[in-house]
């Protein structure tokens, strides 16, 4: 395989697999008999990406918003204050103990059974991934303070003073033993959006 | 040579890709060639692609079968109807534009 196959390669990775199975012999045929210039190449991964936003499902777009959350949180909490002078309002990010997260989980349940259908099941397992996805900054952190690399007593740092540090392996765990919980509180919603379906399912107005 | 793209709804790579097809079936490379030669237009390949999945998904256009790694892709009923709709609609504009502009 020449370099210029391997480029190729590497550019349809970006799309989708299911996209890719479809589509993906004729668009390696047309970058093959074009020169790949930087333009042709920004082009494919930048529609690549469109393709993989267009297809991801309302579960991994909540779940990308709560990983955003979760990020905001922890550099408010410690980039943020390491400077003593800085007085910022402490952001407390307790996500999968606090009633915010399971009273959140329980209305995207509820909202995927209502505009999606399916079981109350799959609303729990679309919860999962939620919180999985929202956990990825948590078991990252605990995981880079396991090897040293990060100082988790900074997480609770405010007004100059340290607060105990938590254990690393029970951050890098913490969000894998929220699963179980998140599956709970997900299939409720889905249960409840059954119930509610007929009340709130919205006509379809246009397929554009 | 091809110009890069312009904004509008005459370098919209729907309309162009429909507009291609509309003199018969093409595959990816031949609809990129006809429409650098008839609009000016130069789609990059991922533009085209992401294009044509949409027309697909609204059935405006459909695959044919083929022995080849390019598959023609021809324009059906639905989708000869609503270039149509869009090509008369723009005409009707360009128009009205043209004719005002010759007064001004």
């Amino acid at each position: 395989m020449n370099i210029r196959r391997i480029i190729v390669a590497s550019l349809l990775r970006v799309y989708p697999a299911r996209w890719r199975a479809e589509y993906g012999a004729e668009l390696t045929h047309v970058l093959l008999s074009r020169p790949l210039s930087l333009p042709v190449a920004v082009d494919v991964v930048w529609s690549g990406l469109r393709q993989r936003a267009r297809t991801a499902d309302a579960a991994t777009f909540a779940g990308l918003a709560t990983m955003l959350m979760i990020l905001a949180g922890f550099l408010s909490n410690t980039v943020l204050l390491q400077d003593s002078s800085i007085t910022l309002p402490r952001v407390v990010v307790k996500p999968f103990r606090s009633d915010l997260y399971a009273f959140l989980l329980i209305a995207f349940g509820c909202w995927v059974q209502v505009w999606r259908g399916g079981t109350a099941s799959s609303s729990g397992n679309a919860a999962v991934r939620v919180s999985f996805l929202g956990g990825l900054p948590i078991m990252a952190a605990g995981l880079l303070a396991l090897f040293g690399v990060l100082d988790l007593s900074t997480l609770g740092y405010q007004g100059g003073a340290r607060h105990p540090s938590p254990v690393s392996l029970d951050v890098f765990a913490a969000p894998l033993f929220a699963l179980p919980q998140s599956f709970l509180w997900g299939t409720i919603g889905g249960a409840l959006g059954r119930w509610l379906s007929p009340w709130l399912r919205r006509p379809v107005l246009w397929s554009r | 040579m091809a110009r890069k793209p312009r904004t509008g709804p005459a370098s919209d790579p729907e309309i162009l890709i429909l507009s291609s097809l509309a003199s018969g079936p093409k595959h990816g490379y031949a609809i990129m060639t006809d429409v650098e030669h008839f609009a000016g237009v130069s789609l990059g390949p991922g533009t085209l692609y992401t294009a044509i999945t949409r027309l697909v998904e609204k059935k405006f256009i459909e695959a044919q079968e083929s022995d080849g790694r390019q598959r023609p892709y021809r324009l059906t009923a639905q989708g000869a109807g609503s270039l149509r709709d869009l090509l008369q609609d723009m005409r009707r504009v360009a128009t009205a534009g043209l004719a005002r502009l010759r007064n001004a």
